[in-house]
């Protein structure tokens, strides 16, 4: 057997090479990022005015979440080396040395090809359509072509993100209608305001690793800007499906009182002068509340929904 | 006590991915049992 990196990650004393924990592989689907795209997917699904067999439904969520997962790990597997030089990325299985690239590539593609010819199988060819193309996006477009390329890389990229709660839709129903494109349009405008949010107080770690991040490239200033504008437009598309008729009051009145607050954040954002990333507090409470935005927003959907 | 060897560790991660295949693959089964009640239900 050859040496691999995962013999090396167990010491040069180690006469055995000791394959990945069950837990790194875990760790390479990014659970934490998998909680939202989870929550969105199976939202977009209870929205939907159709009654979906609860396996089938599950199934669904369940194809969701591993193709998240896929996508997750290919992600880790083509920025290995960008991973190594964030502080806050340098702990996970591919950089620690715990896992070796290739078990980490056919983990990803392996998982990628389950959760389409699942979904496929037990739910529809329109949603494993979706699914493929949001995996193939996220790690074809965002991770290897724009990523490492322009500041913008986080806008379009954005778009993957925004699929689950079409898929879920498109799981009950079998089309695409309104609804579940404003639901696209809401995660596709949030992305920004959140991630540059994010990017502000590590931006140190973005520079290190060469990632052109709006932060690095266009400076403090201009990325607080940013973060105030895109807010406004994702506020707009929040409220639109009420404004439209396509929901009721309860969706109406949390999305207009989340977004404000959102809005109220990102201008505090814009307004802040600090550039010491330990002293952003307007950077961080913003990074935090655009999460729980999110759900709020979300779960208000599904809630107005199954009420009215 | 000694501290676990090098083939101790490697039987040791060989037994958890086991033991972690196993029960995504019982997984599995019961979800495709499942599906296909669902689906021949549904017709």
């Amino acid at each position: 057997m050859k040496p691999t990196d995962a013999m090396m990650a167990a010491g040069p004393a180690s006469a055995l090479p000791l394959p990945a924990d069950w837990r790194d592989f875990v760790a390479l689907t990014k659970p934490r990022v998998m909680t939202l795209v989870v929550f969105t997917g199976l939202c977009g699904l209870l929205a939907a005015p159709v009654a979906i067999d609860p396996v089938i439904g599950f199934t669904a969520v369940l194809c969701i979440a591993l193709g998240a997962g896929a996508a997750g790990a290919l992600n880790q597997w083509y920025e290995a080396d960008l991973d190594a030089a964030m502080r806050r990325t340098r702990g996970r299985p591919l950089p620690a040395g715990r896992m070796t690239r290739e078990a980490a590539l056919h983990f990803g593609v392996g998982l990628a090809g389950f959760s389409v010819w699942l979904m496929a199988l037990a739910v529809g060819m329109l949603a494993a359509a979706i699914l493929l193309a949001s995996i193939l996006f996220y790690v074809l477009v965002y991770t290897v072509w724009l990523k490492r390329r322009t500041p913008q890389n986080i806008v379009i990229g954005g778009a993957a993100g925004a699929f689950p709660p079409l898929i879920g839709w498109v799981a009950a129903t079998g089309r695409i209608e309104l609804l579940p494109v404003l639901l696209f349009a809401i995660i596709f405008l949030w992305t920004p305001p959140h991630f540059w949010a994010l990017s502000l107080f590590v931006r140190s770690d973005y520079a290190a690793a060469g990632v052109p991040m709006l932060p690095v490239v266009a400076g403090v200033r201009h990325t607080r800007l940013q973060v105030l504008l895109y807010s406004l437009p994702m506020a707009a598309g929040a409220v639109a499906p009420w404004s439209l008729g396509l929901t009721g009051a309860i969706y109406g009145i949390a999305a207009a009182v989340l977004s404000a607050v959102f809005v109220l954040l990102a201008l505090r954002v814009a307004l802040s002068r600090t550039t010491d990333p330990a002293e952003m507090i307007a950077e961080r409470r913003l990074f935090a509340y655009s999460i729980g935005y999110l759900f709020i927003l979300f779960g208000a959907l599904v809630v107005d929904r199954l009420v009215g | 006590m000694n501290p676990p060897s090098d083939e101790d560790l490697l039987r040791a991660r060989q037994r958890s991915r086991s033991i972690a295949t196993a029960l995504v693959l019982a997984a599995l089964v019961i979800l495709f049992f499942l599906l296909t009640i669902a689906k021949m239900s549904g017709r």
